[in-house]
């Protein structure tokens, strides 16, 4: 049984410290396969996540015997989500306080994150409207983490997260009306 | 969730399955039940659901993983160290080679948390490999060898 089968049981079993531990584990998988990925690939192709983060379940927890199966898989996708989110706010920050002229002192490297699809200010919106949306609705703002940050379908999310599926569109309706307000009261407010 | 939040949403998605432009307003008035606040509220989600947003309805975001690639490399100055060389690679950092430019110039073992890592919990568990007790964020330990070990949480943790 490898380490992320052992505390996806954990976490199963309601064990709360048991999701802390997944996130770096899921993190380091990705960051290996994202590396492996770019080294083969031409420069300037995206890379799927939805792909990666399958890719990366099936090497750390398998498809073979001991698969706890779809049932865990749903903890595994929510850790993936969770560190795609920081990660990307992470990066969104580090550009913007470089851009503020303070921050770090660093040399200009010119292949990091040149192709990220959102400006850093963009992301960091969405990422606080998100953390809003959780104290509301912690299961829309689930929902909204997978679509969003690992580029799950909505009816690949709600199997994941184990709702129905018309549930999982009415949770993704709402969580997108309610960022796509929050976003826009920002800019008003950043305007006036 | 608030009550008001949780009307607001439940009026929302009837409207938006009801699918009657012409007597969404009329609805959302009765659903309310004369609650001015509640009616503004679900107009806002509703204006917010025909608004199109590329960041909420592409995949812009999902696949912006190029932010995997480590930014620190030889010649990258954090703090008052500058990176000589890569010398190793663990689960939650990187180890460079680096040279100290203050107070005094010598060479060091600097270990740099990965990027998305930081939360408190595991920065703590990295500082953890450090010996206590240490005078400042930024301290070394004492040479056990010909290189100083170090640590540095950069950027500071912000979660």
């Amino acid at each position: 049984m490898s380490d992320v089968t052992r505390i996806l049981s954990a976490v199963e079993q309601g064990d709360p410290h048991a999701a802390e531990q997944l996130l770096p584990l899921v993190y380091e998988e990705l960051r290996k396969l994202a590396a492996a990925q770019m080294a083969a690939e031409a420069p300037g192709q995206t890379l799927q996540a939805t792909s990666l983060v399958h890719e990366a379940y099936l090497r750390l927890v398998g498809g073979s015997a001991g698969d706890p199966g779809w049932d865990n898989r749903g903890h595994f996708f929510a850790a993936a989500a969770e560190a795609m989110r920081r990660i990307l706010v992470e990066n969104a920050r580090h550009k913007r306080s470089q851009k503020a002229g303070h921050g770090r002192q660093r040399q200009p490297i010119d292949d990091v994150a040149a192709t990220v699809g959102a400006p850093p200010d963009d992301l960091l919106a969405v990422d606080e409207a998100l953390t809003k949306l959780e104290r509301e609705n912690e299961p829309a703002a689930e929902l909204a983490k997978l679509r969003l940050f690992t580029g799950l379908s909505v009816d690949e999310a709600a199997e994941s997260l184990r709702i129905p599926r018309r549930t999982g569109f009415r949770l993704w309706t709402y969580a997108r009306a309610f960022l796509q307000a929050e976003l826009a009261a920002d800019e008003a407010s950043a305007e006036t | 969730m608030s009550s008001r939040e949780s009307e607001a949403a439940r009026i929302f998605l009837e409207v938006v399955e009801r699918n009657e432009c012409g007597q969404r307003a009329a609805f959302v008035r009765e659903a309310a039940g004369g609650d001015p606040l509640l009616v503004q509220r679900v107009d806002a989600l509703l204006k917010a659901h025909d608004e199109p947003n590329q960041l909420l309805d592409g995949d812009r975001l999902a696949p912006a993983l190029d932010v995997f690639k480590p930014t620190e490399r030889p010649g990258t100055v954090i703090g008052p160290y500058r990176l000589l060389e890569l010398i190793g690679e663990g689960g939650m950092g990187l180890v460079f080679m680096a040279e100290q430019e203050r107070p005094v110039r010598r060479k060091v073992a600097l270990k740099v948390l990965k990027p998305g890592l930081d939360s408190r919990q595991v920065v703590a568990r990295f500082e953890a490999e450090r010996p206590a007790p240490r005078p400042s964020r930024l301290a070394t330990r004492p040479p056990t060898s010909r290189l100083r070990p170090a640590t540095i949480t950069w950027p500071p943790p912000t979660h």
